[in-house]
């Protein structure tokens, strides 16, 4: 935290890492069609790998100072560019919330209380991550650090706990079916990480290196990812390819000594992060719309956004087939390379044109009035 | 109170009431649950026979005619029938008027004709259920799992704690495997796994009117279907080649007298090497023993001499009964229980392709057996005198 209302690069990507990890653990089988046949550690790398490649447009809107996001550097070309990249980001934020919240919403209703209807309970959750919005991006910050030592420590615990059961003869052959699956599972999930576009939203708002922080973010998210997922496949085996939440799986059969059944301990922690991630996406979505438009957003707007989120998560929840079809679909893919790739490196050759031509138009001035 | 105080404190309730997730679902008091402790499925002609062992929750017990119980018991048994287990599961409520929870479940037997014939049908229920244990105990009746769910154990005692019990002695005496469910599937689900789990059966104590629980041997599934059943010392040799074995006893006779060798942990590991047509296996298994009893007239300390014997004559037992649990197995009834054809998978997939995804497999494998035996402590005095 710093005296200006900022937060520091650490808090930043522990606010990430908390929003990726949540994600990680309510990954759903049937997202995608070949994910269980593709070797943990590789779809990992070619995950990192992946986001890299996403990353060099969106670190060259962002000025080295962080003075700058994509809206800032839009708003050098044209307002009115600024002002629809910013309408963009907002809507794709306000959904990346809504399906973070179907997800766990389908989540609860499948495996924790299979059947109950929770849309209550979504909509608490939602006032209560409005509440950490009002609080503002520093307390958001702040609490992320705590959420991440307790979802470390719990998640380091039935890791440990049921490591014993590891059998290298349940993981499957590196390129069992060669490396189109593998390509096509980790570009999915690399094309659902919204956390790397946020950062050119929320970085003038944070001090301290960002490019150097996301590797170590990146790197630190694929480790955890690599073991997770080795720890599912070489315990589970094929049992976990057959369950909808195959990490839940893996705490159900966690024991310590008299202790069973530690996947309370680890689901209590996930509904910790799921309302983190959710209050951040909603600032974030609120972020885009002060910076493109220039005022301040109101309670009121706030609360706005939360409605909205809900009425995301009405529409996607439902069932986990019509969840997947949805989240799964290529179009999800083509409006993330879209907000990803294509507008930064659209804002940043559209900055280059209009500083090129008001160098040009400045030169002219310069010679008329010699 | 400001209004801002009340928001914080409604605030506070909400964060409260998410971390506890109380209050959205339907509350089931416990009167009106049927804790159920253990399962047995039975296949009839007309489906499937569905045993439950539940919890006497009730104070005054249950006066229901298709029930076995009464107040003093610590449990009660239903029997519902459908047409798949499902179908099944759902007439408890019906005739019992209570809920069923089935995450206190621990253990599952399958009846013979279950095991011979629907093997995967019967157990897809708790493949998908969320409400039931992942690791939940599987085992096997060679008659009715019904016989042996609805066994009485004596009137305080809860029977799924028996069975468990006679289940998992197999870690202190390596003659009963214990295979959780996600095991089980994990192992019925690959092309060239063998699935196993322990045969379970109840018998007259002889002391009492009461029944009492055993485990004797171990049921061998290929093809999800029960292909055969092997004996204790059989048992021994799979939980030892399948690092599952705990503790094991066996007697070695010498011209001194006879040694109880005790297992105190066993480790296996097996290396492939694939030459042209033919993968061999290099199988090491190296023990880890106690001396615990020596057999002799004179209570005679144990020498140096005696313990290389002792060890020359264990290596030669316990290899023969790796090969005869590998024979019986493996070459006789087609049951991978080493997950050879997997190793053969991982290592090179295009012999795995061409020679071994097909099935029967028997003749394209070799293997070679090495036990190391190390005795760790013989009695608390006078090692080499």
């Amino acid at each position: 935290m710093t005296s200006s209302g900022k937060i520091s690069s650490a808090q930043l990507f522990c606010i990430l890492f908390v929003c990726r990890v949540v994600a990680l653990f309510t990954y759903m089988t049937p997202e995608t069609k070949n994910a269980e046949t593709v070797n943990s550690v590789l779809l990992s790398i070619f995950f990192v790998l992946f986001q890299l490649i996403f990353a060099v447009p969106v670190f060259t809107v962002i000025k080295k100072d962080n003075s700058q996001g994509i809206i800032g550097a839009a708003k050098k070309s044209s307002a009115l560019f600024s002002k629809i990249i910013s309408l963009i980001y907002c809507c794709a934020f306000i959904f990346a919330a809504g399906i973070s919240v179907s997800r766990f919403e389908l989540f609860v209703s499948t495996v924790m209380f299979p059947g109950a209807e929770i849309s209550f309970f979504i909509a608490l959750l939602l006032a209560a991550s409005l509440f950490a919005v009002f609080r503002g991006i520093q307390a958001i910050g702040r609490s992320s650090a705590v959420i991440l030592f307790a979802v470390g420590i719990s998640t380091v615990f039935i890791t440990l706990s049921v490591v014993k059961e590891f059998q290298y003869t349940n993981l499957l052959p590196v390129f069992m079916n060669g490396l189109a699956p593998l390509a096509e599972s980790s570009f999915y999930s690399a094309t659902r990480t919204m956390e790397l576009i946020s950062i050119m939203i929320i970085a003038p708002e944070v001090t301290g290196r960002l490019r150097s922080g996301f590797i170590k973010w990146l790197i630190a998210f694929g480790a955890v990812a690599a073991v997770l997922f080795t720890c599912t496949d070489g315990i589970l085996g094929a049992y976990g390819a057959k369950q909808l939440f195959q990490l839940y799986s893996l705490t159900l059969i966690a024991k310590f000594s008299i202790f069973e059944r530690l996947d309370d301990l680890i689901t209590g922690s996930w509904v910790l992060c799921t309302l983190l991630k959710t209050a951040f996406y909603c600032l974030i979505a609120a972020k885009c719309i002060e910076q493109g438009f220039g005022k301040k957003p109101t309670k009121l707007f706030h609360t706005g956004i939360s409605a909205a989120v809900f009425t995301v998560f009405l529409l996607t929840s439902g069932t986990v087939v019509t969840f997947s079809e949805i989240i799964g679909s290529d179009i999800i893919s083509g409006l993330y390379i879209a907000v990803a790739v294509l507008i930064p490196l659209a804002v940043f050759f559209s900055a280059k044109l209009s500083g090129k031509k008001r160098r040009k138009e400045e030169n002219l001035c310069q010679q008329n009035q010699s | 109170m400001s209004a801002k105080s009340i928001l914080k404190l409604l605030v506070l309730t909400v964060l409260i009431l998410i971390l506890c997730a109380c209050s959205f679902v339907e509350i089931v008091e416990i009167d009106d649950r049927l804790i159920i402790t253990a399962l047995g499925i039975d296949v009839t002609d007309e489906g499937y026979e569905v045993t439950v062992q539940a919890l006497n929750t009730s104070s005054g017990g249950s006066g229901n005619s298709s029930s076995q119980s009464s107040g003093s018991q610590a449990t009660q048994h239903f029997s519902v029938s459908g047409e798949t287990v499902g179908d099944a599961l759902l007439q408890i409520y019906t005739k019992t008027g209570f809920k069923p929870l089935y995450s206190q479940a621990r253990i599952l037997v399958l009846g013979k004709r279950a095991a011979e014939e629907k093997l995967s049908q019967s157990i897809d229920f708790f493949l998908r259920e969320y409400a039931t244990r992942t690791d939940i105990l599987l085992a096997v009746s060679l008659s009715t799992a019904k016989e042996v769910v609805s066994a009485s154990f004596g009137d305080s005692v809860i029977g799924a704690k028996e069975l468990e019990n006679a289940v998992k002695s197999g870690e202190y005496t390596s003659k009963s495997v214990t295979v959780p469910l996600y095991k089980f599937i994990n192992l019925i689900s690959g092309e060239t796994d063998c699935a196993y789990c322990p045969v379970i059966g109840v018998e007259k104590n002889e002391f009492s009117d009461n029944m009492i629980a055993f485990v004797y041997g171990t049921a061998l599934f290929y093809d999800n279907t029960l292909q055969t059943v092997i004996n204790d010392e059989d048992t021994l040799g799979l939980m030892l080649l399948t690092n599952l074995a705990g503790g094991a006893s066996i007697p070695v006779e010498t011209q001194g007298g006879t040694y109880t060798l005790g297992i105190v942990s066993g480790k296996t590991k097996i290396k492939p090497t694939i030459k042209e047509n033919t993968a061999l296996f290099d199988i090491t298994t190296t023990l880890k023993c106690d001396i615990v009893e020596y057999e002799n007239a004179d209570f005679s300390v144990i020498s140096e001499e005696d313990i290389e014997i002792i060890k020359k004559n264990a290596l030669e037992i316990i290899g023969k009964r790796l090969e005869q649990t590998l024979k019986i197995s493996f070459y006789a009834n087609n049951c991978d229980i080493c997950r050879f054809g997997k190793i053969l998978m991982l290592k090179d997939s295009d012999f795995y392709n061409k020679y071994i995804s097909r099935g029967n497999f028997a003749d394209k494998i070799q293997y070679s057996l090495d036990i190391e035996i190390s005795v760790r402590r013989v009695g608390k005095e006078s090692l080499f005198a």
